[in-house]
């Protein structure tokens, strides 16, 4: 990049929120993931307008632009591969409104989601998707990645919460979709179409969203079984019961493992797989629907289970999933995390096929499950010092991929595919489906400058 | 240095070290957040980036307060590396500095310490009160704007015998470590931990040849001085046959526990078992009577990394009326000499405590730390004013207990 080129960028967002200096390119390298690229200049834009003017400048002279949040995402999608602009959207951190009355939220794309949830929260109002990352992760991060979360079975994922955006496009002119009206049929839904869209459509700079009251009370429920396809009859039962679960979680027995190595006492040695479950609502329907989980637990065959209604109680069940991802790293240096969705019959097929995909090519695979919605995170361990460990991986992770396929599920769903599920993109879209998407973005992009080479694989 | 890069390599880069890391949450720069600092000491490391100012900072505003260690999923340890790191820089600067040969030839040494300290009081004598209150410690590194409490008239190292016994039962025999806050400072903190331990039926031994925990020389890249200050500590508290070595300073108990070992591979160096006061406040009885006062409570990020949480709160509840303010565990800003050098900073880190002490309005803000006392008193211009947990349990000691021998 030029130095008049840096001048002018240099000039949009003011000196301090500026920089080429190699520390501050490094630490704009990369997100959640091993994938990383320095980007030639870091601007951390103040508002709308700036980042309007940076992606004018970017347009004219044909420069990449990465934008970026909390760089929590999972799946290489804020990595600046190309060089370019890294464009950080932390400083739109306003939230601008939280309407009771319309039980809605406008907030700029750099909130923190948990900040959104503590203003929710002071009106008695929450916003429902929840990915683990809620602490941190921004806003415009999450709807970029279409989140979803832990409570999804009940409440879907972010896709059904955002009633408007507002966003930059990337020849720099503003657009505004959607509005607080929860029913809305004008025009195409571009506004859905951005959501989920990684950053390669359109730089979202803040989002209306719907918002939900608190629930009264809440209540969780641990099952052990001794296997896990007790476990798996275990949800499907939960599912028919007639309650309805905010979460159902399903863990299997080498996470357990992981999991008892890392906290004593906190799995029981006969545990083959363990399923969690929340209930919330109103007091009296979560005790009517408490009935029927617990039956439906006991009649799956579940040799323990345990309840807790309070925050502190229902934490300590939960100690058992939240622990699994640093206990993993008790079992190996590297961990593969492929996030994969399956229709919710096809569940125990799938953990069934990774402990087998595991055994075939020697590496250790733990699995757990938001089993509620169909959406596992399997996890292949290997060596992060061994080349040849990290590959036989990436070999469990196309047979797991083709699997998933074939039982009718997705290669992602919530984490998105970004760089690092690029090459199995043709695995689940068709030729002409790649090329449709293909079209479109280029309709919204045209000279290509916006978060390119994401999703799609080079021809 | 290898092991180091194999340690900071584990960081999975998930970002959340953002929620806790104080001087990310004031300044929001990556560079200056521990997922930010872990890549840039990975590639300085290998090679791929130079040694720079830039790189100094980024290593030397680090608060040490091991906040990001704690949330971390991956376990990740990055103060030992970034410790070592800073030790690598600051080796390579020309020798002479006037850090080293402070730490070298003054800390090391109690004598030039104690006057040392006395001069830097005298001259704090010479200079106008601030905001009315007493700042008469080394005032000009702060630039003069900062409320600092008064070096004490007569420091703990003095004015102690080295055996303090109890009045009745002897229950046991505990050494008493006090680091430079507590002995030169903070001397009330002393007295009343003295006081407690021996109502408790301890005898209290304080060695007279101990020295500074060592903790500031590793933070400032000086391991060898640590090191000798290390060795000291280990003959001043050798063949003292103690049940205990206790310490009422956060930070101080982190060092000479976890840290004698992690930085300077001297673990078990006291040759004792290391508690803190309050972890001394579960085991020892001591009859207590209530106290008409309001009190809230800070976590030194020492005592959140040393999974420390109920204790404190429970001798608060049995002796006060304790309200909990919100962000307890969050940093303070204080982390001793990054006041000093980082003052801006650290004033901004500082104010989600100067928010949730307002909206409490307690009587008194209780922590056990004075490293953190100090930066609160500052925080808060003294009202409410801050106080030592030891010196809440011996204000609440019955009368019938309180007293040496």
């Amino acid at each position: 990049m030029d130095k008049d080129l840096k001048k002018l960028l240099e000039r949009i967002v003011g000196k301090k929120k500026f920089s080429d200096r190699v520390e501050d390119l490094l630490c704009a390298s990369y997100d959640g993931t091993r994938d990383h690229a320095a980007p030639e200049v870091l601007v951390k834009p103040a508002d709308e307008e700036e980042v309007s003017r940076v992606m004018r400048l970017a347009t004219e002279n044909k420069i990449p632009v990465y934008p970026a949040g909390a760089r929590s995402g999972l799946t290489g999608g804020a990595v600046p591969e190309k060089g370019g602009i890294a464009l950080d959207l932390t400083r739109l951190n306003g939230i601008l409104e939280i309407n009771p009355a319309s039980r809605t939220a406008i907030a700029q794309a750099g909130v923190i989601l948990g900040d959104l949830q503590k203003a929710s929260a002071r009106h008695g109002l929450f916003y429902p998707p929840d990915p683990a990352s809620t602490d941190y992760a921004t806003l415009g991060g999450s709807i970029a990645e279409c989140s979803g979360g832990l409570r999804c079975v009940k409440y879907g994922v972010t896709r059904d919460y955002v009633l408007g955006l507002r966003a930059v496009l990337p020849d720099g002119a503003i657009i505004k979709l959607g509005s607080k009206a929860i029913k809305n049929v004008v025009g195409y839904d571009v506004m859905r179409l951005i959501v989920g869209s990684e950053g390669t459509l359109a730089i979202i700079t803040e989002a209306t969203v719907r918002l939900r009251l608190l629930p009264e009370f809440t209540r969780m429920f641990l099952g052990w079984f001794k296997n896990l396809d007790l476990a798996a009859r275990a949800v499907q039962a939960v599912l028919d019961s007639g309650a309805s679960p905010r979460m159902v979680e399903l863990i299997d027995k080498n996470a357990l493992g992981a999991v008892a190595k890392y906290a004593e006492g906190l799995i029981p040695e006969n545990a083959g797989a363990a399923i969690l479950v929340e209930l919330d609502g109103l007091r009296d329907c979560v005790e009517v629907e408490s009935a029927r989980v617990r039956h439906a637990l006991e009649k799956a065959g579940a040799f323990d289970q345990k309840e807790a209604d309070d925050e502190a109680g229902r934490e300590k069940l939960y100690a058992v999933r939240r622990n699994i991802s640093p206990a993993l790293y008790n079992l190996a240096s590297g961990k593969m995390n492929e996030d994969v969705s399956v229709p919710i019959d096809r569940i125990s097929e799938i953990f069934r096929a990774t402990a087998r995909i595991g055994e075939k090519h020697g590496l250790m695979v733990a699995t757990f499950a938001h089993a509620g919605d169909g959406n596992l995170h399997v996890n292949f361990m290997y060596d992060a010092s061994d080349p040849e460990s990290f590959d036989k991986a990436e070999t469990c992770a196309r047979e797991l991929f083709e699997k998933v396929v074939e039982v009718g599920g997705s290669l992602s769903g919530e984490h998105g595919i970004g760089t690092m599920k690029r090459p199995y993109l043709d695995l689940e879209l068709g030729k002409n489906e790649i090329a449709l998407m293909k079209r479109i973005k280029n309709l919204f992009d045209p000279g290509g400058i916006l978060n390119p080479g994401k999703i799609f694989p080079d021809e | 240095m290898s092991n180091f890069l194999e340690e900071l390599e584990r960081c999975a880069r998930c970002g959340k070290c953002r929620t806790v890391c104080p001087v990310f949450g004031a300044i929001e720069d990556e560079t200056r957040l521990a997922r930010g600092r872990i890549a840039l000491l990975k590639a300085y490391l290998s090679g791929k980036i130079e040694a720079s100012g830039d790189l100094e900072d980024i290593v030397s505003s680090c608060m040490k307060c091991r906040q990001c260690e704690n949330v971390c999923p991956s376990n990740v340890k990055l103060l030992p590396a970034l410790l070592a790191v800073k030790e690598r820089l600051s080796k390579n600067k020309s020798a002479g500095s006037a850090v080293r040969f402070f730490m070298d030839n003054v800390v090391t040494d109690r004598k030039r310490y104690d006057l040392a300290v006395r001069t830097a009081a005298a001259a704090g004598k010479l200079l106008p009160r601030v905001r009315g209150a007493k700042l008469r410690h080394l005032p000009l590194l702060s630039g003069g704007r900062r409320r600092l409490p008064e070096i004490a008239p007569e420091s703990a190292l003095s004015k102690y015998p080295e055996v303090t016994k109890p009045r009745g039962e002897v229950k046991g025999r505990v050494g008493l470590f006090l680091g430079c806050l507590n002995n030169y400072v903070t001397v009330h903190v002393a007295d009343a931990v003295i006081n407690v331990l021996a109502a408790g039926g301890y005898e209290v031994v304080i060695p007279k040849d101990q020295v500074c925990c060592g903790l500031a020389a590793v933070t400032l890249g000086e391991k060898e001085s640590a090191r000798k200050l290390a060795r000291l500590n280990e003959k001043a508290f050798e063949g003292r046959d103690l049940d205990f070595v206790v310490s009422a300073c956060a930070t101080g108990t982190g060092m000479i526990d976890e840290g004698f070992g992690e930085f300077l591979d001297m673990p078990d160096a006291l040759g004792a078992p290391v508690k803190d006061f309050v972890e001394v406040l579960d085991i020892i009885d001591i009859p207590l009577r209530r106290l008409d006062l309001v009190t809230t409570y800070h976590d030194p990020c020492h005592h959140t990394h040393r999974g420390i949480h109920d204790a404190p709160r429970r001798l608060l509840k049995r002796v006060s009326d304790f309200r909990e303010m919100e962000n307890a565990s969050k940093c303070c800003g204080g982390g001793g000499s990054f006041s000093l050098f980082y003052y801006e900073t650290s004033r901004k880190i500082g104010e989600v405590k100067t928010r949730a002490v307002g909206r409490l309005k307690p009587d008194l803000v209780v922590t056990a730390c004075p490293g953190c006392m100090v930066q609160l008193d500052d925080l808060l211009g003294g009202d409410p004013p801050v106080m030592h947990i030891a010196e809440i349990a011996a204000m609440a000691l019955d009368e019938s207990a309180r007293g040496r021998s």
